[in-house]
């Protein structure tokens, strides 16, 4: 995924489209906003950073998963296998973007890419609904694929990219 | 512009008229005076206008959404001329990269296979058009915070509200519920009990959009016309119906069923008739492109005249200043008093007016990043001895409140800020009652004497540290 963050308003409809999408508690989100104001007055910038699961390439949470429910599939995607997970809260303590939950019946849920949808042909629910495009979504081991190139031409980033573990998302900032 | 001749001097001399007396007026308003008034440097003032001028016609300025250019203060209404004045200055007038007519498709009509009614021959109520009264103001939208004024007067008996809860979106909420309450009819149309449906006399609960089937629309702000249609997704959940629905079947026992002698569906068929789509294309794709395409230029223009009028003569004719003048503001903070700030409003990207206030994940979302606040200049704040997040007490003259505080540099130091969709006091909208406050709490009952509007800015407040109040 990309997140152009520069074109977010911060209207937060992504968080709800993903709620929508996932049947989530009021209170759960997979995904927020970081929002950051910098400048004095008369020269303020105010910025939306939106985060959720990076789908990381080396994820901390699942090297310290004790049962394996965190994993990461061929393709790229983590995911929690909610049969085998004990609730221990471990991943949620070593996943430094703060984007996991733990549910009331005892496991751990994060943002899934919406892959059930994405597998049949479909987007992300937190792509389609934005007004301003902030998001792209594809398919990162093509080179040629739209989003690989959009990355290596804008020269993106990723976020906490010192921490080594690989995200799949990249970031435009502004 | 008009003294260094950066002007679009071609587009002043065919398509405006009164431009010679705007040099008279503006000579009272160089760049040095705005920079007292708008603490915008005089130098930044000229260089933009330098700029700006440039790029003409591929340069406009924008009138805003909530600025000062609309209802917000006494003098609104001229600065939205002067701002009008401004971009004809720069020729953008309907040209490529400049400011645009909307286009709007024409809708065929039900008649004359379904009549249409004859209007009342009298003038509206709250004066809107009306010689002596406020014939300037719009006859469309009227001045609807006028109702309360003329149920207390004894002059308004009966009214149906549609779309639309005053009880909390109009100023002054003692005064507008003391109007509405002296109403002898009153019915709501509303998708909630929101204030005014709960203290209507009867409530006609309307079904929310994504459970009706709507009247084709045309009113949007493309450069081409389009046609739209919004049709239901689920079936009613509960015993409501469309608000159309509900006019054509009261019209049956108001005595006015013969104007309304049809369905949605039919109507939608008709309306779209002199078009070239189909209802079935259009409730296909929802959205159609109709009509010509854009064409850069203007042969006339909706005025007297047909041209641009810098100098307004209808204007004159009323007592009105003609060309656009400077009016301080009806009300402004004492700057040596620490205490006291202008009080704006303005919404947050997640609320639609009161409308969506009872949405419980959006309550949620107002908790979680702590959106419901009144936001303040960090200085002012450390002024009053305020750290970010502090409760304040709010008094204006007719009102008064409690909330958190936001510190900021995002806002002028002169002015506090409170978002829209808070402040519900219906009790029947459980998630949102009680919590936070509207700017319509602290907005006394204002009447522009131009076209009427509620002057929303007009607002001197007293800001207070206070104790914490638990929930």
């Amino acid at each position: 995924m990309v997140i152009n963050e520069t074109k977010c308003v911060g209207c937060h409809a992504c968080r709800v489209a993903c709620h929508n999408q996932n049947s989530l508690e009021e209170k759960e989100a997979y995904n927020h906003l970081e929002e950051r104001e910098y400048g004095n007055f008369p020269n303020y910038a105010r910025e939306f950073l939106p985060v959720q699961c990076q789908h990381c390439d080396n994820p901390p949470c699942v090297k310290v998963c004790p049962t394996g429910a965190s994993h990461k599939r061929k393709d790229g995607v983590v995911l929690v296998d909610k049969n085998k997970c004990i609730g221990c809260k471990y991943c949620i303590a070593a996943c430094p973007y703060n984007v996991r939950i733990i549910k009331k019946e005892g496991y751990i849920e994060k943002c899934r890419f919406c892959i059930e949808f994405v597998e049949k042909g479909g987007k992300p629910a937190c792509m389609t609904t934005c007004m301003t495009g902030v998001r792209m979504f594809g398919d990162l081991d093509d080179p040629n694929s739209e989003i690989s190139q959009y990355i290596v031409k804008n020269k993106l980033k990723q976020f906490k990219a010192e921490l080594n573990t690989k995200p799949r998302i990249y970031y435009k900032k502004a | 512009m008009v003294k260094e001749e950066l002007y679009d001097k071609k587009f002043v001399a065919e398509k405006t008229v009164g431009f010679e007396q705007l040099g008279d007026e503006i000579v009272n308003y160089p760049p040095e005076w705005a920079e007292k008034v708008c603490e915008i440097p005089a130098k930044t003032i000229v260089r933009i206008t330098r700029e700006i001028t440039q790029a003409k016609p591929k340069a406009l300025i924008h009138r805003g959404y909530h600025g000062a250019f609309g209802a917000q203060y006494l003098n609104s209404f001229q600065t939205a001329r002067a701002l009008a004045i401004a971009n004809s200055l720069l020729g953008n007038i309907n040209r490529k990269g400049g400011i645009y007519f909307a286009q709007s498709a024409k809708l065929g009509e039900l008649q004359p296979k379904h009549p249409a009614p004859e209007l009342p021959q009298m003038g509206k109520l709250d004066g809107t058009g009306v010689p002596g009264r406020y014939p300037l103001g719009s006859y469309g939208d009227g001045i609807a915070h006028a109702i309360p004024e003329l149920a207390l007067r004894g002059e308004l008996k009966a009214g149906f509200v549609y779309h639309y809860n005053p009880l909390r979106t109009n100023p002054n909420p003692k005064r507008v519920i003391a109007g509405y309450k002296k109403i002898e009819l009153l019915v709501a149309i509303d998708t909630v009990l929101s204030e005014t449906a709960s203290i209507a006399h009867y409530v006609l609960p309307e079904s929310f959009y994504l459970e009706r089937d709507e009247a084709v629309d045309t009113k949007h702000s493309g450069k081409r016309a389009q046609v739209s249609l919004q049709q239901k997704v689920v079936k009613p959940l509960y015993d409501t119906r469309p608000g159309t629905q509900i006019i054509i079947e009261l019209a049956k026992h108001l005595g006015v069923g013969r104007y309304f002698d049809f369905n949605i569906e039919e109507a939608n068929q008709l309306r779209l008739k002199p078009l070239d789509v189909s209802l079935e294309q259009l409730k296909e794709k929802g959205v159609l492109f109709v009509g010509e395409e854009w064409k850069e230029g203007f042969n006339k223009l909706d005025t007297p005249s047909g041209k641009v009028e810098i100098y307004c003569k209808t204007l004159e004719q009323l007592g009105f200043p003609s060309i656009p003048r400077w009016e301080e503001p009806l009300v402004s903070p004492d700057p040596q008093d620490p205490h006291a700030f202008r009080l704006l409003h303005g919404k947050q990207a997640i609320h639609t007016h009161s409308m969506t206030a009872n949405q419980p994940v959006l309550m949620a979302l107002s908790h979680r990043y702590d959106m419901i606040r009144l936001w303040m200049n960090k200085k002012r704040g450390k002024q009053l001895g305020l750290k970010d997040g502090d409760w304040v007490n709010i008094k204006s003259i007719i009102g008064e409140g409690k909330i958190r505080v936001r510190l900021t540099e995002g806002i002028h130091p002169s002015c506090v800020w409170l978002p829209s969709g808070y402040g519900i006091f219906s009790k029947n909208l459980k998630t949102a009652y009680d919590v936070g406050l509207s700017y319509n709490d602290f907005l006394p009952t204002y009447f522009d004497p131009t076209v009427g509007h509620s002057m929303s800015s007009e607002i001197v407040v007293q800001v207070n540290k206070t104790q914490e109040v638990r929930s």
